[in-house]
């Protein structure tokens, strides 16, 4: 069987604006992007970047007053034309979500194991019995001890890891096609990241979910993540497979981004940062975003805006200089 | 023990009391209510009658027992009308926000402009006078100060993750509105019931003062005070009677409305 490279999302020409009474700001510029089945994405990028509104554009979830053009094709469906009711059928059966903070995303005053439950309420017609076990299956499966007396637990008694095995139970319960995980492990100390990450894994490899990570941290990408695309002020600036994007990163930004991490032989010395900040949504330059903050940018980044260029066949990058002297 | 628990369990004493004397009233009275004896006409507070009798020698111990009856009776059904009806309204205008909202609202606030014992009397004085409308009339009036209290609540949460998280669930709206939302924001709701049970005694004192509330023999305290005001000079026990027990009821309330409040914010 082949189905490894059958695609199961894919984001064509995503735009997404902010109406204010002037004008519409652009947080999203168009950008393309494609998960296949049972692969690991990664979408890295600093905050503001527009990440986190990609993922909720998906889910249907940005406020009224934003406008979404481009096109979500989602297992030949495109998400964009659905309705409000036939989007909620989609909701948490095909495509289900995590959030970074686990005590603001579950309901304080319910029961963690009906919040689990409520789900499969929703989603399935199994009866009472047959809902229970299979909660307290997926309890244990993630790694929750005790599933019976967790089930009564609210989400105040539990500490954080558990809180977000919860949130991944809930993510997981109906076996959706794609989980969108955003920044999942950021509100977690490392070891309990790094369960989390193992967690996100095993569910991966056993239940054929699709997962998108979205994470500033590029670490963390790079052990979990088969494919990443790079986002710098709404635009997609690089795509590329996670091992190469760290051996050849082909975008000036990307670089920028490995430096910045800290490494065992930087120790005593400063840590490299990438000069300058993200720039606002409301500033609009006819050339590259990332060229004030440059190393290498040249007359023309200040007033054209460079292409995606195919430097490898699955490694893209948004850059003038990119597969050249980079 | 801290203050804000005093609040909260001089509330509950004085209710307690007070239901507590509403009950036995439903079962027993020292006297008859309505039986008039004129050989017993302005006695004093004794130990045969605790509060004295009214000018129609009837027992006023026993009629503010079966007074608080009508009271307690008013204050639930009030109650219930408003904030039923009241977090309904708040609930759908908070939640689904818009141009609802903006009607809604509007309406609400006119409601809000009138003096709520006017709009009262308004009702009363349209639909006629009796039980049944006067606690109608209360009802309606409360709408306003639920629905304002639920909406700010559901506004305030709607936008919170742990409802995005129940979007991304699927869950409908109905559901997100009344078995997400609304347990998170019921404590304020059941401090505003507190106190407009409260203002509803207070409100079916006022109306029964003016003669449009409940109607004779039913006893309430309210129709006590204004009949007893004419012979304020003869038999002064007939008017502090209805009047003291008027004010420990709203106190009660207010006191547990408080108590509520204190120990909400403090978490």
């Amino acid at each position: 069987m082949n189905c490894e490279n059958e695609s199961l999302i894919e984001i064509k020409d995503l735009k997404i604006g902010f109406k204010t009474p002037e004008k519409i700001l652009h947080a999203v510029k168009g950008i393309s992007l494609e998960v296949r089945k049972r692969e690991i994405v990664g979408i890295v990028g600093e905050s503001g970047c527009g990440k986190t509104v990609t993922a909720l554009s998906i889910m249907r979830l940005l406020p009224d007053n934003t406008i979404v053009t481009g096109n979500i094709n989602f297992s030949g469906i495109n998400l964009l034309s659905l309705k409000e009711d036939e989007t909620r059928e989609i909701r948490g059966r095909d495509i289900s979500m995590v959030f970074q903070d686990s005590l603001s995303s579950l309901n304080p005053l319910m029961k963690v194991g009906r919040q689990i439950d409520e789900n499969l309420m929703i989603h399935t017609s199994l009866d009472n019995r047959d809902r229970l076990s299979e909660v307290l299956d997926i309890m244990d499966k993630v790694g929750l001890p005790d599933p019976e007396q967790t089930y009564e637990k609210y989400p105040h008694e539990l500490s954080g890891g558990m809180r977000q095995r919860i949130a991944i139970s809930i993510a997981i319960v109906c076996n959706p096609d794609l989980i969108i995980a955003d920044e999942p492990t950021t509100a977690l100390d490392v070891t309990v990241q790094a369960q989390i990450l193992e967690l996100l894994r095993k569910i991966n490899r056993e239940s054929n979910s699709s997962i998108v990570f979205i994470s500033h941290n590029l670490g963390v990408i790079r052990e979990v993540c088969s494919k990443v695309y790079v986002m710098y002020a709404g635009h997609i600036v690089e795509r590329a497979p996670a091992e190469t994007l760290f051996t050849n990163p082909g975008h000036p930004y990307t670089m920028g981004l490995i430096k910045a991490l800290p490494k065992l032989e930087s120790k005593g010395k400063e840590l490299f940062d990438i000069r300058g900040r993200v720039p606002s949504i409301a500033d609009l330059t006819q050339g590259c975003p990332f060229e004030p903050r440059c190393d290498y940018s040249f007359e023309r980044c200040k007033k054209e805006f460079p292409d995606l260029k195919k430097i490898d066949s699955d490694h893209e990058v948004r850059c003038f200089l990119a597969g050249g002297i980079l | 023990m801290n203050k804000s628990r005093i609040n909260l369990w001089i509330g509950i004493v004085l209710i307690s009391v007070l239901m507590l004397m509403m009950v036995v009233s439903l079962f027993y009275t020292p006297f008859s209510v309505t039986e008039i004896n004129r050989l017993e006409r302005f006695e004093p507070p004794s130990a045969r009658h605790l509060l004295g009798t009214d000018n129609f020698g009837r027992d006023v111990l026993s009629r503010i027992m079966k007074g608080s009856q009508t009271a307690f009776f008013v204050g639930l059904v009030a109650v219930s009308i408003g904030s039923i009806l009241g977090v309904l309204i708040g609930a759908i205008s908070g939640y689904f926000g818009g141009i609802v909202d903006e009607i809604i609202m509007r309406i609400v606030d006119s409601m809000m402009a009138f003096p709520s014992i006017l709009l009262a009397l308004m009702f009363v004085s349209v639909f006629g006078v009796g039980l049944r409308n006067t606690i109608i009339a209360i009802g309606i009036m409360s709408i306003p100060s639920f629905a304002r209290i639920t909406r700010s609540g559901f506004v305030q949460h709607k936008e919170l993750d742990y409802v995005k998280n129940a979007k991304i669930k699927g869950v409908s709206n109905l559901r997100i509105m009344f078995r997400h939302i609304l347990p998170n924001v019921l404590s304020p709701i059941v401090v505003a019931a507190s106190m407009g049970f409260a203002n509803a005694v207070l409100a079916e004192a006022a109306l029964s003062y003016l003669g449009l509330g409940i109607q004779p023999p039913n006893p309430s305290w309210g129709k006590m005070l204004s009949e007893s005001q004419v012979f304020i000079t003869v038999g002064p026990w007939y008017a502090i009677a209805p009047g003291v027990f008027i004010t420990l009821l709203v106190l009660g309330f207010n006191f547990l409305g408080d108590g509520i409040r204190d120990i909400r914010e403090k978490r």
